[in-house]
């Protein structure tokens, strides 16, 4: 009897499972914070991204059904960057070449469950611009030539190359965990300089090199407390910032004459 | 400790940034200049980015300056009216310092200026320095000490018109080579970060022949009000003007400056002079060192603005 009702159990599941339109599993994620603050004292601040894959609305638990490979890309505001190049001139060393890029991430780090190669192929990461050579576009202009592409190609890698070394630019491919089947977890330690502004994240699920879902969160990298005031006085008072810098070096060097007046 | 600079947008170690200051700070006091032609090339050989490097020395440079003043206005060792000359003129000179400063920055010359700057400037004045104090050394040593003396009273710059008398300095001379050397001044000074006081003391004493016991008070006065104005034009034309940095700079020098200004006495002028000129002529090759060497990286990157996207 429980054999039979097992068996018609098994059967009703399978012809839903075959009716029903495919469906993929989906994403849940979560960042342990939504708002990053530089106050006097920052450091570098560590970021949990962590997340669930669920199985499809209307399925049971039992269709999520790995191995999973997750890609979590963090990305700063976009800005206009000069590479310059020394070079001898008459014997001096000075700046004597070079290419703009009108869009690059202030900062920008891929995290992966393994090395991206492995997890899909060359045209989808392109496609999703995943990787750090997909952030340095080289300009492009009508009657290019072929040497000045090759050029721009070649300092389009030293950007990235001055970006991972100011560590602006990352890739850690095995930083993503799965803590179980289903749930990973991933921690990031951004550097004490990172750029103020509004950065996303944005998670990827793969299976056989699909991609099943993808999530985006936004977070928001800002200084604060004193720091902030004085940045933003700076450059929105400027003439007032200015001034009160001089009062501030005048008074402190007439108390240091007056303090050690002999 | 850390604390971030936000301006330079970068953390430093607190205690290391008062440290340079009150090393600097110490020079000054023992040799009686103004330190902003250490401090700044400091700076930029420890990180802090040189536009705002140079702007925040100005700012620390005032507050030097100002502590190094008191005593001489206490003393009555300032000539104000030909001070307000030099000032003034400096001011304009400045305005040019500063907009050059910019229009190099754009260009990303800058940091070859300054360097090239750095190693014309010190490199001729430390040598000047220790070649003059070596030769007194070695006069002493032999035992035929020349006494000390003015070269003569007047020269060519005596003979240029537009004259006007300076009471206190108990001078007659056109006005054209003092606004001269204000104007040089003022654009040195905003263009390196330095406040010229080791430039400015030798043309009012070889130059203008202006007396010993007006020379110094007068020179700080100068370069107090040009810091001061350049500051301001830093702050206005490229908000590099870091106060984080300029105040533990100026904490660190205003008090080393007592003690380096105690341990002066102890030394005897020439030898100061030697000794100055020694540090004076390593900052300059250092520079000629970072112009002339093939660089580790010839690349380098700057964020010129916001992106498109």
């Amino acid at each position: 009897m429980g054999r039979i009702a097992t068996f018609f159990t098994l059967l009703v599941v399978s012809v839903l499972a075959l009716t029903l339109p495919v469906q993929s599993q989906r994403l849940v994620s979560k960042l342990s914070a939504i708002e990053i603050s530089i106050n006097s004292t920052f450091s570098g601040e560590s970021l949990t991204l962590f997340g669930n894959v669920e199985a499809p609305i209307g399925a049971n638990g039992r269709s999520v059904s790995g191995p999973f490979d997750i890609i979590i890309v963090i990305q700063g505001p976009s800005t206009r960057r000069v590479v310059r190049e020394k070079t001898p001139q008459l014997g001096v060393w000075l700046n004597s070449e070079e290419v703009i890029f009108a869009d690059v991430p202030a900062y920008y780090h891929v995290l992966a469950t393994s090395p991206l190669n492995k997890i899909t192929d060359e045209d989808t990461l392109r496609k999703e611009g995943i990787g750090l050579v997909y952030q340095a576009n080289p300009p492009q202009y009508e009657n290019q030539s072929e040497e000045e592409r090759v050029r721009n190609k070649g300092f389009a890698g030293e950007l990235v190359r001055l970006m991972r070394e100011a560590e602006m630019f990352g890739l850690s491919e095995r930083r993503i965990s799965f803590l179980s089947e289903t749930f990973y977890n991933a921690n990031l330690t951004l550097p004490a300089n990172v750029p103020n502004g509004t950065y996303l994240a944005k998670t990827y699920l793969f299976s056989n090199g699909q991609i099943l879902d993808q999530k985006a969160e936004r977070f928001v990298v800002r200084t604060t407390g004193a720091e902030r005031f004085i940045g933003n006085a700076a450059r929105d008072y400027p003439l007032a910032y200015g001034l009160a810098s001089v009062l501030i070096a005048l008074f402190t060097g007439w108390l240091g004459a007056v303090a050690f007046r002999r | 400790m850390n604390v971030y600079l936000p301006i330079a947008e970068l953390s430093v170690n607190l205690f290391f940034m008062i440290g340079i200051g009150g090393a600097v700070g110490f020079l000054s006091g023992l040799f009686g200049v103004g330190g902003g032609f250490l401090l700044t090339p400091l700076l930029i050989f420890t990180g802090i980015p040189a536009p705002v490097a140079v702007a925040s020395v100005t700012g620390t440079v005032v507050a030097a300056s100002t502590s190094g003043a008191q005593s001489y206005i206490r003393r009555g060792g300032i000539d104000f009216h030909l001070a307000t000359y030099l000032v003034l003129s400096g001011i304009i000179g400045a305005f040019f310092g500063v907009a050059t400063f910019s229009a190099l920055r754009n260009a990303g010359q800058l940091d070859l200026v300054i360097s090239v700057g750095y190693l014309v400037f010190l490199g001729s004045i430390g040598g000047l320095l220790l070649y003059e104090a070596i030769g007194s050394l070695v006069r002493r040593a032999k035992g035929n000490e020349r006494p000390h003396k003015l070269p003569g009273q007047h020269n060519w710059v005596h003979g240029l018109p537009m004259r006007v008398r300076f009471k206190r300095s108990n001078l007659y001379v056109s006005v054209l080579p003092v606004l001269a050397i204000g104007l040089v001044i003022g654009f040195l000074g905003s263009l390196l970060g330095i406040g010229g006081g080791f430039i400015l003391v030798p043309a009012l004493v070889y130059i203008l022949r202006v007396p010993g016991n007006m020379v110094i008070g007068t020179s700080l006065i100068q370069v107090l009000c040009i810091m001061a104005a350049t500051t301001v034009l830093h702050a206005v034309n490229s908000q590099s003007v870091d106060i984080v940095l300029a105040f533990s700079l100026m904490v660190g020098g205003v008090v080393g400056a007592q003690f380096g200004a105690s341990a002066g006495q102890r030394l005897r002028g020439d030898q100061l002079r030697a000794l100055l000129g020694l540090i004076v002529l390593a900052v300059a090759l250092r520079f000629a060192y970072s112009l002339f060497v093939t660089p580790l990286d010839p690349f380098s990157t700057a964020i010129l603005g916001l992106g498109e996207a």
